[in-house]
């Protein structure tokens, strides 16, 4: 009676055992599964973050480096292979050793880009420095002086900045 | 004994381990908003410098915002957009010599509404360009 009663003890002992072990196995791979979304998560917002606030800072850099009389203008870009295909991009001119060059900034192909030409000259719009990755670059002329820029990540975040030329 | 050590160990860690993911999800949030604050505080002293007469140059460019005698507040949604004052989530306080013309210094302050805890604030001065018959004396 007693070695029956003594069995019976020992198995409690060990279904208990191990119901406790499989209670920490499940809270662990939670906490692990949580821990990884919320990296991941994390991941993601950095990135957007870093994409925004790279594409907005490159741009007020750019505008405030140009802000001299009739320096910045909006334009359309063609691709010198195939004319047809076109963008719109940021024209910043600048001049030097009295040769007038022109930095274009303008989104294509999953890329918000800058290429510096001679005036006048036509490039492949490919041929432009990759900057940052984004979605879309959208820049308007509110008034004489006042531009706003709408970027768009790839995430699909969209920022809008608008940044005022003081030389008009 | 040593199980009930086990279990006590285990749900501390656990705790841990969760107030850590929950303080870096909360950092995160934080940055965000942060820039954020910043890019709309920093896009507010622009469209500022943008007119002679701030105040106009502000509500031309948010047509929904706030206007009164000594401010002017600017309503976003949670993702920093432009909206009504019903559907904001954060809000952007205009003030300074700016509105009145009296000087050219401005403050944008912008606010989280639903923590009631201010998140960026940015002193700025407007400069406008004068032809030289501004500075002309006499009659």
């Amino acid at each position: 009676m007693i070695q029956i009663r003594k069995n019976q003890d020992h198995k409690v002992d060990v279904i208990f055992i191990l119901a406790l072990l499989a209670l920490f196995a499940a809270i662990s791979f939670l906490v692990v599964s949580i821990g990884a979304r919320q990296y991941h998560s994390i991941a993601d917002q950095m990135s957007t973050n870093y994409e925004t606030r790279t594409c907005t800072s490159y741009l007020e850099e750019k505008l405030s480096q140009n802000d001299s009389a009739g320096s910045v203008d909006l334009t359309t870009l063609s691709d010198a292979a195939s004319p047809d295909n076109t963008v719109q991009a940021l024209a910043l001119t600048s001049t030097v050793n009295d040769e007038s060059y022109v930095t274009y900034v303008y989104y294509y192909d999953g890329y918000i880009r800058e290429i510096l030409t001679q005036e006048g000259s036509q490039q492949a719009l490919s041929a432009g420095q990759e900057i940052v990755q984004a979605k879309k670059l959208e820049v308007t002329r509110l008034k004489s002086g006042l531009l706003k820029l709408d970027v768009t990540s790839t995430e699909g975040k969209d920022s809008t900045i608008y940044a005022n030329q003081n030389a008009q | 004994m040593e199980i009930i050590l086990n279990i006590l160990f285990f749900a501390i860690l656990v705790t841990v381990c969760l107030q850590l993911f929950y303080k870096a999800h909360t950092l995160s949030d934080d940055s965000i908003a942060l820039h954020q604050a910043v890019t709309t505080c920093q896009s507010v002293a622009e469209v500022c410098q943008s007119e002679d007469n701030s105040a106009d140059a502000v509500l031309s460019i948010y047509p929904q915002a706030v206007a009164s005698e000594d401010k002017i507040v600017i309503f976003y949604d949670a993702d920093f957009n432009p909206c009504s004052q019903d559907d904001s989530s954060y809000e952007a306080t205009l003030t300074g010599g700016v509105l009145s013309e009296e000087d050219s210094t401005g403050t944008v302050t912008l606010k989280d509404k639903s923590k009631g805890k201010e998140i960026y604030s940015l002193d700025f001065s407007t400069y406008t360009l004068k032809s030289p018959n501004t500075y002309k004396g006499g009659n």
